[in-house]
């Protein structure tokens, strides 16, 4: 289900309407089961993947949190995972299906058809995954009487490595089993050795890294004793599928997620109102902008020759702008919704293009990405502890995986490096301590600031070049044209959308009287009617979006 | 239960009185204006970009924008007007009822030695007169209709059959219009630019066999009468219910949302999802879904256009036209078919690679130079399929000669 769609907000509605009605315990298990409607909206089956995901981690927590899974959540663990593999994947609900009356002489009510044959097919993988799905569960049983009766010590050691071990193997499998059958099979082909593939049809489960990473941290910081283990099933499932963050992020961390579950909710004026605004900008972000110049980077990123250098910095200028309208327009809308349902999710985003090194750029872009692998990865490799030759390893080492955390591709792991290298660079001529978390940073010269920021912002251009581009073909051609000037200034870049000229003309502004005021809620000091006014040009922006084709979210593919 | 907290914290309560800081007077304030912009910004599109009263006048990009939203009957009867002195010239466009006028020729003129008849829509019309400019002993007889979809084009070929002394009758299939064969009409197929006229609907029968479903309106004078009495109108919708996949009420019926700009855009939104809805049982990025009503019936379609043509002693020739984005696939389902019964055909694929932006002019057409290529191709193939012609004039030599899925020989 998409935030953009009229489908998303009679969903919201009915999800805001019980969640108001209901009294906390209910509306925590209301939540849960909203997450799963949520996402089952694109592919049924891919429920199986979360609940696959939240019971190995809920149980992972426990026996790293108390050294022991209770039997009684052993066994409803164990029921769940086979009950899930049948309900989601063997049950084909394609074939259940209503009709409706054409005439009235035929009633008002639909009749539901079953075709019980086709219902649970044999011939397809429903049932190979349901008897695989019992043979995982009765094997992980067995390692877990193998883990209780190791020393605690061990135990605990080994639990982490259960933990990270399956969540990795689980991302692996499904995001980057094609990517490395294929660079084998090129890396033979050149070689000179001819292997047939092996083809699986893996389908990308959508979020799926955002949600295997969320659900990481919660075993991670169980097993570092920052947080006490959840200690129900339901619990645990309503904060891997809280539906507002679940397939883009933020990828929320579980020690500041969770308590708020226990926590009696207020929703309070300012909270409702704040969380409306933000899924106004957001929409504006997404419909208006990002929606609105895709197709102009579209034109040019679709090619790789008769691409001129005006071409290729307008497309890559205005891709800048699509990624960012795009993805935070998304966590706005889910940090919106989420306010509106009393909940606080991360900032992910505090105006990257305003960063003037490295180091700024990522506590400003994708901060519960950035903070994640800094916490769960960089640190945990020695960070900065080891001296310098270390402390670059350890910087490319984590752009790296940061990379492949987006796709498995090659473009994306030169983007992690290429970043990587940024920061190394950064570090080696002298600026490596210095951090800017608040919106605005004092003590430097405005100019000298200014200089700094597009310097950078060009910096981060060439990288979502690399990130945005097709092919390595396509990187080296349009470097190429960057650095000699070929084509010159000839544009046949599609023309951005109306809707995409007034959004750029409102969010450039908009974005700068951001930073200078220093506060994201800075248009609350205006009057009421020019805040009347400013919603209403959002409004208009985004109805002229609307009215032009929609793109899908560029992070759900990640 | 959660309650909803009254309390406020905005910045400006502190200097004035309790009741205008209260959240409900914040929400009527600020609703007030926001609805009151609206309204105006509403007001304002329609007075500064109505549509122009002059129906043989292209309004401006701008104007055209806002009024992509009207409902299909309003954009519609506004275009065919109360009789045809005032129709637009698009209202006459298509119709079989119109077919190609004495001025059209029905045998090679003088100095060239072929006929082509070429049946399709605007994309097909262009191939042919770049390749008549490339091939000056070429006579071109053309017959289409606005964006029309491979049935229309099939429709327009058997009206025409027996009125002309065509040596090559050439078939355009344009590629996203595919979806649109399931329909029997130019208006609900195309939300943003409907054009009247309409045309039959082929589907395949229980013997596999091309079963035509004719619709009841076959010409401009029927359809104004169908949309000015009520009792015939309700007869058009009832039809296009039952034949024409793409109508949806809400889209059709001519309401008082037109009278909204702000409106139109929320109705236009909701065309592109309901298309797309529509598109999807045909075709999805992947490709064309093979068991789809329409292409199924296109694959019989075209094996019987070769089938009939050849019948007729002429040369059979199927253009497949891909339109910016839709890769090979046109020619990956009719490939076989092309293949099988030797029909020989020319896809823009290889010439014009649907993924290349620069062979596209901003309304979607192909470039005067990739026409240019798709007629040398074209000129190629005719070259070989009746080498007792002799050769062309003024024909450049192609840059595509190598045998490939491209040109069929």
């Amino acid at each position: 289900m998409l935030f953009n769609s009229p489908e998303f907000f009679v969903f919201f509605a009915i999800v805001y309407t019980l969640y108001r009605l209901l009294g906390m315990g209910a509306q925590n298990r209301m939540l849960m089961v909203a997450g799963y409607v949520f996402y089952g909206w694109w592919d049924i089956r891919f429920l199986c993947l979360v609940i696959f995901s939240t019971t190995l981690d809920y149980c992972c927590g426990l026996l790293l949190g108390t050294g022991q899974v209770p039997r009684l959540d052993r066994l409803k663990s164990s029921l769940v995972l086979p009950l899930a593999a049948f309900t989601f994947v063997t049950v084909d609900w394609r074939v259940p299906r209503l009709a409706w009356p054409a005439t009235v002489a035929e009633g008002t009510w639909p009749s539901l058809s079953v075709d019980l044959a086709r219902l649970c097919p044999w011939g397809g993988r429903g049932w190979p995954i349901f008897l695989g799905t019992i043979g995982l569960v009765g094997a992980a049983n067995l390692v877990y009487l193998w883990l209780a009766r190791l020393a605690p010590e061990i135990r605990h050691r080994a639990g982490l490595f259960v933990t990270v071990a399956a969540n990795l193997t689980f991302l692996g499998f499904f995001k980057y089993f094609n990517f490395f059958i294929d660079s084998a099979r090129a890396a033979m082909a050149g070689l000179g050795l001819s292997v047939s593939p092996i083809v699986l049809h893996i389908v990308l489960p959508v979020g799926i890294s955002f949600y295997t990473f969320q659900s990481l941290s919660y075993t991670i910081d169980v097993y570092r004793r920052r947080m006490a283990p959840v200690r129900r099933l339901a619990d645990f499932a309503t904060f891997v599928a809280f539906f507002p963050q679940l397939v883009a992020g933020p990828i929320e961390r579980a020690s500041h997620f969770i308590p708020q579950l226990f926590r009696p909710r207020t929703l309070t004026y300012e909270q409702t109102t704040r969380g409306l605004y933000l899924i106004l900008i957001g929409l504006f972000k997404k419909v208006a902008v990002a929606d609105g110049i895709a197709m102009s980077v579209n034109s040019i990123y679709g090619r790789v020759h008769g691409v001129s250098w005006l071409d290729t910095a307008a497309a890559t200028l205005c891709f800048a702008l699509q990624i960012y309208c795009d993805f935070s327009g998304y966590t706005d809308i889910a940090r919106g919704v989420a306010k509106c349902l009393g909940f606080e999710l991360m900032l992910n985003f505090n105006q990257p293009y305003f960063a003037r090194n490295p180091s700024e750029f990522w506590q400003r872009w994708h901060i519960s990405l950035s903070s994640w692998l800094r916490d769960y990865l960089y640190i945990p490799l020695g960070g900065s502890r080891g001296g310098e030759k270390k402390t670059y390893r350890n910087l490319m080492i984590t752009m790296l995986l940061g990379g492949l955390w987006h796709g498995a591709a090659w473009n994306f792991i030169i983007w992690g490096l290429y970043h990587g290298a940024v920061l190394c660079i950064y570090r080696a001529i002298g600026h490596g301590g210095d951090t800017a978390r608040s919106a605005r940073p004092a003590g430097s010269s405005p100019l000298r600031a200014a200089v700094a920021t597009a310097f950078f912002f060009l910096i981060t251009c060439y990288g979502w070049l690399l990130f945005r581009a097709a092919s390595l073909e396509q990187v080296t051609i349009f470097t190429r044209s960057l650095l000699t000037g070929q084509g010159g200034l000839a544009l046949t870049m599609d023309k951005p959308t109306l809707a995409a000229m007034l959004g750029m003309a409102i969010l450039i502004p908009y974005e700068f009287a951001q930073y200078f005021a220093g506060s994201p809620t800075f248009y609350r000091r205006l009057p009421r009617p020019a805040r009347g006014v400013l919603y209403a040009i959002l409004v208009f922006a985004i109805l002229l979006g609307t009215s032009n084709e929609p793109t899908q979210f560029i992070y759900f593919q990640f | 239960m959660s309650q909803l907290n009254s309390s406020t914290s905005s910045s400006d309560c502190a200097l004035v009185n309790a009741k205008s800081c209260s959240p409900i007077h914040d929400v009527v304030v600020i609703g007030v204006w926001m609805l009151a912009t609206l309204a105006a910004l509403d007001v304002a599109i329609n007075v500064l970009f109505p549509p122009p009263d002059d129906l043989n006048v292209a309004p401006s990009r701008i104007r055209a924008y806002f009024e992509y939203g009207r409902s299909v009957e309003g954009k519609v009867a506004r275009l065919i007007g109360a009789s045809d002195l005032t129709a637009g010239p698009l209202a006459s466009a298509g119709w079989r009822s119109r077919p190609p006028g004495p001025e059209v020729p029905t045998g090679p003129r003088p100095g060239s030695n072929l006929l082509l008849a070429n049946y399709g829509m605007s994309f097909s019309a262009q191939v042919g007169e770049a390749l008549a400019k490339i091939d000056r002993k070429l006579t071109l007889r053309y017959w289409g209709g606005p964006a029309a979809p491979p049935n229309c084009a099939y429709a327009y070929y058997l009206a025409d059959r027996g009125r002309h002394d065509a040596d090559v009758v050439m078939l355009g299939v344009l590629s996203n219009r595919v979806a649109a064969m399931e329909s029997t009409s130019g208006m609900n197929n195309s939300f943003e630019g409907p054009a009247p006229y309409t045309f039959p609907k082929y589907e395949l029968d229980g013997s596999g066999n091309l079963r035509v479903i004719e619709p009841t309106i076959r010409t401009l004078a029927e359809l104004r009468a169908a949309l000015a009495e009520p009792g015939r109108r309700k007869a058009l919708i009832a039809e296009m219910r039952e034949h024409d996949a793409y109508y949806a009420r809400y889209l059709f019926d001519r309401n008082i949302l037109d009278s909204s700009a702000l409106l139109r855009m929320i109705r236009r939104a909701l065309a592109h999802r309901h298309d797309r809805a529509v598109e999807s049982r045909t075709y999805t990025d992947a490709g064309y879904v093979a068991y789809s009503v329409a292409v199924r019936s296109l694959r019989h379609m075209v094996k019987a256009f070769g089938a009939s043509v050849r019948r007729d002693g002429k040369l059979p020739v199927v253009l497949l036209l891909h339109t910016r984005g839709y890769s090979d696939h046109l020619y990956t389902i009719l490939a076989d078919v092309l293949a099988t019964d030797d029909i020989p055909y020319v896809s823009t694929h290889t010439i014009c690679p649907a993924n290349d932006s620069t062979n596209y002019i901003a309304d979607g057409h192909f470039t005067p130079e990739a026409n240019g290529r798709i007629a040398r191709a074209l000129a190629d193939v005719l070259a070989e399929r009746l080498p007792g012609r002799g050769k062309h004039s003024d024909t450049e030599p192609s840059t595509n000669r190598g045998p490939g899925p491209g040109l069929g020989r």
